[in-house]
Order: C-alpha cells, then sequence, then structure tokens
C-alpha cells in the first residue's frame, strides 16, 4: 500500500524549486555548449519567406510593431531575419508601432540591419520609423484609412515631404503588412486585412501561434512560430542569430518537462494501482 | 439598395439575424418567459472561495486583469467588473479582507464605485476600505510583479482572476497556487484559457465569462441575452454544417454567401 | 438621467461606428473617421492618467511611512528620470534608447521568463493520466512539445509533421469554434449595453 513518504509520493510531488532549478540547467547549459542540432523548416515559415521574395523590388511592406519588451527575446530575433530579407529584395520598410515600446526595437533593427536608423542616407527613401501610434486598434484603423495621419516620425522628424510618404493613401498600397505581436493578431486582421485586402504575416511568440491559425492561410499567408519560427527564417536568410543559437536550448528544455511529466504520471500511477479499491 | 462597402453584406446580414434573436428572446423574458441557462460550477465556486477566506482569517484577491474600457478587451473587463459587485457584496456581508488589483488607470472609478455600492447595498458601509482598491501598473508585467509580490506577502486564501488576461495569467494563477489559494479563473482570450485550466481550480471558458454576470444576477433579461448567445451558435453551427455537406456536392451556395 | 445620458451616447457611437463600417457614406465615414482620432487623443491621456495614480499612490505611502516605501521612492525617481530624459532629449534619443534596452528590456524580460518556469511546474502538476480524456490531452501534449523543438526531429521525422497536424487541424478547429463563441458573447454583451441591461460599467447611480 502507498504510504505518505515512499518513493512514489516523491515522484508525483516533486517541489517545485527543484523543477525550476533543472529548468534552468537545462536551458543555461545548451547556450554554453551547444550540441547544434539540426533546424527543419516548417510549411508556414516557408510560406512567409516565398511569400516576401514573391514581391517586386520597390513594394512598401509595413513593420508593425505590437510588442512589449517582454517578447522581446522571442520575437526580435524575428525582426531582424524578415527584415534583413526586406532590405535583401530591396522592399521600401515602413515601421510603426502600436505598443510604446515597438518604436526602440523598430530603431534597433534597422540599426542592425541597415547599420544606421535616421542617419542613414536612405533613411526616409527606402525605410521609416514612424514610432507610436496610442490607442490601439482605434489606432490601426485611423493608421489603416490614412497612413499620412502621422506627421512626424519616432525621431521627430517631418514625414509629409519624405520619399516613401509620398504614394500612401490608404492600406491598399501596403503590398504587405508584418505583425510582431505578443497579443493579438484578430484586430490587424479586422483593420487591414478585412477592410483593405492587405496580406498579413504574423511574428507572433509561439504561445499566440494558436490563435493565428485560424486565419492561414486565407487572411494571413504566412506566420513565425516564435523563436523556433525566428532560427527558421534565420536559416532562410542565411544570418544565423540568437534564435539558432537557441534551439538547442529549447529542445533540452522540452525534453525536460517531458521527463518529468513522465516522472510524475509514473508516481501517480503507481500510487494508484496500489491503493485498495 | 444601400451603399455597402466590398466584401460586408453578408456580415451585415448575419449581424441583423443575430441581434434580431437576441432582442427577440430579450423582450420575451420581459413578459416572464424565464430561461433556464446550466449550472456554472466556476461560479458556484465564488462562495466556496469566499468561505475559505473568510475562515482562515485571509484576504480574497480580485483582479478583472489587464484590459481596459476602450479595446477588444473591453467586454472582459465590464464582465469582470460585474462579477465583482457580487463578490464584493459578499465578502461585505461575511466581513473577508478584499484586495482588488488592476493595471488599466481609468477603470478605477468604476472598480471604487462598483466595491463601494456593494459595501452600501450590504449594509455595511462602515467597512468598506479605499486601501483596498490598488492600482498596480498600466505595463503588464510591472502589474505582474505587482499582483505576484500581493499574493505572497499577504498570504491570500482566494484568488480570483476574472477578465482580460495576456501573458501574465499563468504567472498569477501559479503564484497562487504556491501561495496556498484557491483559484478561480476567466478569461475569454483563447490562447491563455489552457493556462488557466492547468493552474486553477475552477474556470471559466472563454463566453462563459459574459454568461457570469447573467447567471450571478439571476436577472431574466440577462439570462434571455445568453439564450440568445446559444440560439445564433446553433445559427452558425447550422451555417457550418450546411456549407461543408453543400460544398462536398459541388454546390457553393453558402461558400458565395460568405464572399457577398 | 444620470443612466440615459451615457446610454444615448453609447448608442449613437456605436450605430455611428458599425455604419461606418458596412456602409461607405462619406459625411458618415468622415465623421468616424473624426471620433476614431478623438479615441486616439483619449488614449494618450490615459497615459497621463496612469502616470498620474501611479505617483500619487507611490507619494502616499512614502509621506504615511507605509512598509515598501524604498521601493516607491525607487520607483518614482526612476519614472522621474525617464520623463525628464524623454521629454527634454525625445524618446528616440540614443540616451533614452540605451535606458529603455537596459533597465526595461531586462525587467521585462525576466518578468515574462517566469512565465516558462511556472508552466513547467503547472505542466508536471496537471498533465496526469485521471482519465481517458486525460491521457490524450498528455499524448497530443508530448507530441507537440517535441515536434516544435529540433530534438524531436532528431528522434523521428515524423513528430514535427504530426505535431502540425495536431496543431492545423483538432488545435484550430477549437479555436475557430472559441472565437466564433466569444464575437457572439460580445454582441450580446454589447446588445445588453445598449438596451440598458448591462450598468456595471457606469458605476454609482446607474
Amino acid at each position: 500500500m502507498a504510504t505518505e513518504k515512499d518513493w512514489t509520493h516523491k515522484l508525483a510531488t516533486i517541489d517545485p524549486r527543484v523543477i525550476f532549478l533543472l529548468l534552468l540547467i537545462s536551458v543555461a547549459a545548451p547556450l554554453l555548449m551547444p550540441f547544434g542540432l539540426p533546424v527543419g523548416i516548417s510549411p508556414p515559415t516557408t510560406s512567409t519567406f516565398k511569400f516576401i521574395e514573391g514581391l517586386p523590388s520597390g513594394s512598401l511592406v509595413v513593420s508593425a510593431f505590437d510588442m512589449s519588451a517582454a517578447v522581446a527575446p522571442e520575437c526580435y530575433p524575428q525582426v531582424a531575419a524578415f527584415t534583413t530579407h526586406l532590405k535583401n529584395k530591396n522592399l521600401k520598410i515602413i515601421e510603426v508601432a502600436f505598443d510604446s515600446a515597438g518604436p526602440m526595437f523598430a530603431d534597433q533593427a534597422l540599426r542592425d540591419v541597415f547599420g544606421a536608423s535616421k542617419d542613414h542616407p536612405l533613411y526616409g527613401k527606402n525605410f521609416i520609423n514612424l514610432g507610436y501610434i496610442a490607442g490601439g486598434e482605434a489606432a490601426m484603423k485611423t493608421f489603416a484609412g490614412n497612413p499620412k495621419v502621422i506627421q512626424k516620425d519616432f525621431y521627430g522628424k517631418d514625414v509629409k515631404d519624405l520619399e516613401i510618404m509620398q504614394p500612401l493613401s490608404s492600406a491598399r498600397d501596403f503590398k504587405l503588412l508584418i505583425v510582431i505581436s505578443g497579443s493579438q493578431v484578430d484586430n490587424f486582421v479586422r483593420q487591414f486585412g478585412d477592410p483593405h485586402g492587405v496580406p498579413i504575416v504574423g511574428a507572433v511568440t509561439a504561445v499566440l501561434v494558436t490563435r493565428v491559425m485560424p486565419y492561414y492561410p486565407a487572411k494571413v499567408v504566412g506566420y513565425l512560430n516564435g523563436l523556433r519560427g525566428a532560427a527558421e527564417y534565420e536559416q532562410l536568410v542565411k544570418r544565423p542569430g540568437i534564435a539558432l543559437a537557441g534551439m538547442d536550448a529549447q529542445s533540452a528544455a522540452h525534453l525536460l518537462v517531458i521527463i518529468f511529466i513522465i516522472v510524475g504520471n509514473v508516481g501517480y500511477i503507481v500510487r494508484k494501482t496500489r491503493r485498495p479499491s | 439598395m444601400l451603399p455597402f462597402a466590398p466584401g460586408v453584406v453578408h456580415s451585415f446580414i448575419l449581424l441583423v439575424i443575430s441581434s434580431a434573436v437576441m432582442i427577440v428572446l430579450l423582450y420575451a423574458s420581459r413578459k416572464g418567459r424565464v430561461p433556464k441557462i446550466r449550472k456554472l460550477a466556476a461560479i458556484d465556486a465564488i462562495d466556496e472561495a469566499i468561505g475559505r477566506a473568510t475562515e482562515m482569517g485571509r484576504p480574497l484577491h480580485f483582479t478583472p486583469g489587464i484590459g481596459d474600457f476602450y479595446g477588444y478587451d473591453a467586454p472582459m473587463t465590464i464582465a469582470g467588473i460585474s462579477v465583482l459587485g457580487h463578490v464584493a457584496r459578499r465578502v461585505a456581508q461575511y466581513n473577508t479582507p478584499l484586495i482588488v488589483t488592476f493595471a488599466a488607470p481609468e477603470i478605477e472609478p468604476v472598480i471604487t464605485d462598483v466595491v463601494k455600492q456593494a459595501y452600501l447595498a450590504a449594509g455595511r458601509p462602515e467597512r468598506f476600505n479605499p486601501d483596498s482598491i490598488r492600482f498596480i501598473s498600466t505595463r503588464q508585467f510591472a502589474y505582474t510583479a505587482g499582483v505576484v509580490g500581493i499574493l505572497h506577502r499577504e498570504k491570500v486564501a482566494a484568488n480570483l482572476m476574472i477578465g482580460y488576461f495576456a501573458g501574465e495569467s499563468i504567472i498569477i494563477a501559479e503564484a497562487g497556487f504556491l501561495a496556498g489559494a484557491i483559484q478561480i479563473g476567466a478569461t475569454a482570450n483563447t490562447y491563455q484559457i489552457p493556462f488557466f485550466v492547468v493552474a486553477c481550480d475552477h474556470v471559466l471558458v472563454s463566453e462563459e465569462l459574459y454568461a457570469a454576470g447573467a447567471y450571478l444576477s439571476k436577472d431574466p433579461v440577462q439570462l434571455a441575452a445568453i439564450t440568445g448567445q446559444d440560439w445564433v451558435r446553433l445559427i452558425a453551427a447550422a451555417f457550418l454544417v450546411a456549407g461543408c455537406v453543400l460544398a462536398t456536392f459541388g454546390i457553393s451556395w453558402i461558400a458565395d454567401f460568405f464572399k457577398m | 438621467m444620470k443612466l440615459k445620458v451615457p446610454l444615448a451616447i453609447t448608442i449613437i457611437l456605436v450605430l455611428l461606428q458599425v455604419t461606418d463600417y458596412y456602409l461607405k457614406v462619406p459625411v458618415i465615414n468622415t465623421v468616424a473617421a473624426n471620433f476614431t482620432v478623438a479615441i486616439l487623443v483619449m488614449s494618450a491621456i490615459a497615459v497621463g492618467i496612469g502616470i498620474i495614480s501611479l505617483t500619487r499612490i507611490h507619494v502616499r505611502r512614502i509621506v504615511k511611512k507605509r512598509p515598501h516605501s524604498l521601493e516607491s521612492a525607487i520607483m518614482l525617481i526612476t519614472l522621474a528620470i525617464f520623463i525628464l530624459v524623454g521629454a527634454v532629449l525625445g524618446s528616440g534619443d540614443p540616451s533614452y534608447i540605451y535606458m529603455f534596452q537596459n533597465i526595461i528590456v531586462p525587467l521585462d524580460s525576466a518578468m515574462f521568463s517566469l512565465a516558462g518556469f511556472f508552466m513547467a511546474s503547472a505542466a508536471y502538476r496537471a498533465f496526469r493520466v485521471r482519465s481517458r480524456e486525460a491521457m490524450i490531452l498528455l499524448v497530443a501534449a508530448v507530441i507537440v512539445m517535441l515536434g516544435q523543438a529540433p530534438i524531436g526531429e532528431a528522434f523521428w521525422s515524423g513528430f514535427p509533421i504530426l505535431s502540425q497536424w495536431i496543431l492545423d487541424v483538432p488545435n484550430t478547429g477549437g479555436v475557430r469554434a472559441l472565437i466564433m463563441g466569444i464575437a457572439i458573447g460580445m454582441l450580446s454583451l454589447t446588445i445588453r449595453m445598449l438596451m440598458g441591461h448591462e450598468k456595471g460599467y457606469l458605476g454609482t447611480g446607474a
């Protein structure tokens, strides 16, 4: 008969602090000593890559930063990877933020990929950082209806005479909208996808992916699934970075969680079978 | 003919049908036809949670999450505040310590009013403590850190999370578990529901959150609105099934309707 | 009167926005767009309300010498520095961005990373084979976890394919149904608000 102190009870009631410590080790160790597992490319990432590949040179692409600083470790590697692709394809990039932290990451992406942001000679011609618009979905609706409603960029510069803003009359002029978000994509589908027919790509956290899938592939033409999606895209654009480096850690962490689940169930099942009916 | 925007005619027709069904049922309820809705175990568990907190002499923590009144999250926040009114009336009766935390400053006057009115309605206005209403921060994880700190320091006995939650849901729920609190979670933010399911004792899944206010008030009109939701859901299911069957035989009437 | 005026405003604005979405009538579209811009202004003001509320709460804590008043002081000093640098130099200035990258990003990321740890302990506790449904859930969770990490592919090439199928078919079907249910629930709540049956958000006297 199962007793309180026997091994089955210990297996079924492991102290959460032990789990936390082992998880920390399983994430940290592969970052210091990577084992280099190959990373396959999933269909949604391939769809994203192919869609951007198919855009004509000079097409207007909007990167909508709806991300907070908390999701930066997952979403920023995606941003760096696809911004590299947009640069390689000579596409025009309009960066706009619907979260107050967004413009900082938009600026960082320009500096990481182009080498400079507002001081770059092509700023205002090939790319621009419009900064943050407060108001959530109302801001999205306003921007989609008239992108020129923003009069100054993130750096305080007047935008109305900038070359990249000239051809804009509504969201219909965007050939693609890339949503970088940790919270939701539905609002972008409602305000850009449905009324204006803008194709959308989701660069989202892994937990949000289940919310993006119902719209794929009709309204969302592709999506990047968290850090794994970033790692896949880094391979496709041949720019290995922090996401690929993090895949070994993700593997170790997932394996550890599965082991704990199995261990907990072994203890639970054995205790259950020993208990008198 | 009305000048419809492209691609929205089907949506307008469905909106009119759905609204008509709900309004007809609302008016029918005024004439005494009160529908019954099934038990919501998580709502019934609220009294259990309040009882536990009262017996242990430890606070009950309530949060409507990080939502406000002007976004996609507004209905969830409003639904959460409706439940807060009921909870506040109960804790006023039993003199249970109450802590309410939230992340949007613009909802503070409404929350304060709702709680104060609840204490007044319970005949215990002197027990209302304004310091129990705590605005933490507008930033999601600053709010999370504040709530986790409260759960541990104040050793809450019951943790009710009813409203709009995002990434902080699992952090707050697990912190509540580690603090030994009984937990009820409710949100309509679909991808957060699994986190509440694994970490909470009772969960309201998606639109059950909206039904909670009606269920608690037992108002016939609100109950009728919930029944209206179910009828509209049946209509949506009928469209789905009919569309699938017709499409299987190459008939695209339903598919074409959704392109209008 | 306390109920009728806010209700009338709600009804007019809801009908205006719904009409703007469905109909192409220039006058209505223009008025609706202007009201939407008004919401942007109110949202920006709401940020200011947040700052005022935070300052009021924490100053009160310091003045009344309540516990944790040192943390409140640190918070207020940090807030003041960010506001001063942002207002004087602009939020696009390298100094502001440096502070953001080295204070806000690590703090926010650290808090979010707790979700990973807590999810692991919650999964260990919750994924027990108590029933047939729990067993199916457990197997699906293990397949998806192995499919999403490269190690699953290293064990067996079928894990990513099975994992994607679970996410694409049963999971997406369920989420679509949930999204539809939530939309219907939101419509029901809106109708109750418009008919004056949902008054919680109006506060005192409603």
